[in-house]
């Protein structure tokens, strides 16, 4: 370093930042964070959202009838139709889903299927837009961590049919988003959100190799068939050839 | 305070502290990645922090602390990178244009002053003339008083110009 001073040092220091993506990125999944870990002080708050989660379980009843009763405004078809990171986004998760699980006739553990499946589309549906947001794609990764370890929760059981059909219905929805979970995996891990990581990393090495798995099992079926219809064929072309030679 | 206001106040200490905590873990851990990730986890912890209601005095000192923490935590836990990693890996950093070459060639300089300096001068030289922090609020992210701070600071400038032109000793 020649003809350098301490001040071109230290200049050459103040060069040293965060990428203009790396920051926007951060920015945005502390945002996520900050939602995900609402300020305890609102939380106490009175408000018509801030103790939804205690109180819709023994309240259910209550929230379906609500539920009913408001189903003609605009605002439920709003939230009905909201994604990670929109601000109606918690009023479908805590409002408007135990509301819906209230009313349908569906077991715990079929609801907890249904509802990895529901955010695993809406995962799906931030990434096909022109601009996907960050927000939302890390919100999405934390509520399609949540959702599959509560179905993991409830397939901790003795077996039985309903486990098995619930099991089932689970590697299906995942085998069918393997490419959602890789990419939110990789969101996830961009973040300092270790534990969704690690959560969606094993599902999606699990889903992985039983898809590649099935796959091969189904390539294998194929060349036995294509194997068989080609023995087949020979054995047909013998005969014909036999038949040929016999009428000469 | 409701969670919106508290969320904003939070933003805004994103907004003006990022890049100077991103500096300060890079300095200490000379890994950039690994600086991007220490710099998140300061601000998860801030965030914790100003949920609960802390009655937070001096935030700038408050995330100096966290952020030395953090590093001694890693060091703890990890063994030192070498220089040649580094460079071997590569380092992105923000410079006019495309001009990494340019950048790169002088991150190399940074960290060979950096590399030879001691833990106290890298971090007094960082926060007095990179980010413009007095001796008095350098004290209280250092945790000492304001007149070791300028004693450390003055030393910490002979050593960088005897790592830069050496002959001149």
């Amino acid at each position: 370093m020649k003809n350098n001073t301490h001040e071109k040092f230290i200049e050459s220091l103040k060069n040293v930042k965060l990428r203009e993506e790396a920051r926007i990125r951060m920015r945005a999944e502390l945002s996520s964070y900050a939602d995900y870990y609402p300020a305890a002080d609102s939380m106490q708050a009175p408000s018509p959202f801030g103790s939804v989660r205690t109180y819709v379980g023994r309240f259910s009843y209550v929230f379906a009838a609500l539920f009913l009763v408001v189903a003609s405004s605009g605002i439920v078809l709003a939230a009905h139709n909201a994604l990670p990171g929109d601000s109606l986004y918690p009023i479908k998760t805590a409002l408007l889903e135990p509301a819906e699980q209230a009313l349908k006739e569906q077991t715990t553990i079929d609801w907890s299927v249904t509802l990895v499946q529901r955010r695993l589309t809406e995962a799906d549906k931030i990434a096909s837009t022109t601009k996907p947001s960050p927000k939302g794609e890390a919100q999405a990764a934390v509520a399609v961590a949540d959702a599959a370890q509560k179905v993991e929760k409830n397939l901790d059981t003795p077996p039985s049919p309903a486990r098995t059909k619930a099991t089932n219905a689970f590697n299906e929805t995942l085998s069918k988003h393997e490419r959602t979970l890789a990419r939110l995996t990789a969101v996830a891990s961009t973040s300092a959100a270790t534990g969704t990581a690690a959560v969606l990393d094993k599902l999606f090495t699990e889903t992985h190799a039983r898809v590649k798995k099935e796959s091969s099992a189904e390539t294998s079926r194929d060349r036995s068939r294509t194997q068989e219809h080609k023995s087949i064929q020979i054995i047909n072309s013998d005969s014909d050839d036999r038949s040929g030679k016999r009428s000469e | 305070m409701d969670q919106h206001t508290i969320k904003s106040r939070f933003l805004e200490t994103y907004d003006r502290y990022a890049d100077p905590l991103y500096r300060f873990c890079f300095m200490k851990t000379s890994n950039a990645d690994l600086a991007e990730d220490l710099t998140q986890e300061v601000f998860m912890r801030l965030w914790q922090k100003m949920r609960e209601g802390v009655n937070i005095q001096n935030e700038q000192a408050l995330l100096y602390t966290i952020a030395r923490n953090l590093v001694i935590d890693w060091y703890r836990k990890k063994k030192e990178q070498s220089l040649d990693v580094l460079l071997e890996k590569g380092i992105d950093f923000v410079g006019e244009g495309k001009k990494e070459t340019v950048a790169f060639a002088e991150v190399e300089e940074i960290l060979g002053v950096v590399e030879e300096l001691d833990e106290p001068s890298r971090e007094v030289l960082l926060l007095r003339f990179v980010e413009g922090y007095s001796p008095q609020e350098i004290a209280q992210v250092c945790g000492t008083n304001a007149n070791a701070v300028s004693v450390r600071i003055n030393r910490a400038i002979k050593k960088v110009q005897d790592i830069i032109r050496p002959h001149e000793k």
